[in-house]
């Protein structure tokens, strides 16, 4: 049994971020995302051993989390909500990260209003698949 | 809000259609992606399981610590099969890499977990218990070999049936024919006979 959930937040709209995300990605990267969400799934402390697999944001992004992820010389960002407690990550989408923007522009605010949304019980979650 | 609870990540479904649906391009990525982070993995989690430090294993290894520390980095992706061979002689346990049908990857991620990645027994545990086990067949064989004098009335052929029953119980099982070797066989490094032959 898998040690962390990891689950896709669906818009009100019945749009999957993650999902449509992960469809732009190339099959280098969907299979470097899938082998890392295997991992990750199965790793009891994702702080062990150090190395940097996530990153909790702070300031004008906090409360959402990054995996890190570097594929082909690209560092993509897949973004959602850590749950500790519940040992759960909700997907709520994803990015390429530049040092001053995001492909697709303004990932992470995006990310930051369907957080906003599912916090306010709008939307639902389904088994990241 | 429904929510529906998660399910394991890996099941044989999900694996198992992403590598249909997503093509050779992408099966190709995924072994490589697989490879690069799962050898790692094991690493950490045998590690982890010995409770060892990465100081530890790298003597143990004949390696340096920043070795170890590579080796354990799924982003690194350098690592040769010599070091890979290193910190197998430093588990003491075997590695092995073959080419294998996808079924066969889609069974290991579906049973993979930090507690079965890294509970590989080194040669010395894994020595102590087939020692056990072949005491305990040849025990079990001694107690159900049946003396040809049970039975007087028997003809040479009947007897000979018998002592092959209790004689030759399943023990390896080969590429498409069982092989049947007794436990004593095995102790005397006599062949194994193909179960065709018999």
């Amino acid at each position: 049994m898998p040690c962390w959930e990891f689950l896709d937040y669906i818009t009100e709209q019945h749009e999957n971020p993650v999902l449509n995300w992960y469809g732009t990605l190339t099959p280098q990267a969907k299979a470097d995302f899938d082998a890392l969400i295997l991992a990750l799934s199965e790793t009891e402390d994702w702080d062990e051993p150090k190395k940097k697999k996530y990153k909790e944001l702070e300031r004008k992004h906090k409360g959402l989390c990054q995996l890190m992820l570097k594929v082909e010389g690209r560092n993509l960002r897949p973004l959602g909500l850590l749950r500790r407690e519940q040992r759960q990550f909700i997907f709520l989408g994803g990015c390429e990260k530049h040092p001053f923007w995001t492909v697709p522009s303004a990932a992470f605010d995006k990310a930051l209003k369907l957080k906003e949304q599912l916090d306010q019980g709008k939307g639902a979650t389904r088994a990241h698949v | 809000m429904t929510k529906e609870r998660g399910r394991p990540v890996r099941t044989f479904s999900t694996v198992w259609t992403k590598l249909r649906e997503n093509g050779a391009a992408y099966r190709k990525a995924f072994v490589g992606s697989q490879v690069k982070r799962l050898i790692p993995f094991q690493i950490y989690a045998l590690r982890k399981m010995r409770g060892w430090s990465q100081e530890e294993l790298a003597d143990r290894s004949g390696l340096t610590q920043g070795v170890i520390s590579r080796a354990e980095d799924p982003d690194y992706g350098n690592m040769t099969f010599n070091t890979v061979i290193s910190i197998a002689g430093g588990f003491d346990v075997a590695f092995i890499g073959k080419f294998v049908p996808f079924r066969e990857l889609d069974d290991y991620l579906v049973g993979l977990s930090e507690k079965s990645a890294g509970s590989i027994p080194s040669f010395a545990e894994d020595n102590q218990r087939v020692v056990q086990l072949v005491a305990e067949r040849q025990a079990g064989l001694e107690s159900l070999i049946v003396p040809q004098q049970f039975n007087p009335a028997a003809t040479e052929g009947e007897a000979n049936e018998r002592q092959k029953v209790f004689s030759f119980p399943k023990v390896f099982a080969g590429i498409g024919q069982p092989l049947l070797q007794s436990p004593v066989q095995a102790l005397r490094g006599e062949p194994a006979q193909c179960s065709s032959q018999r």
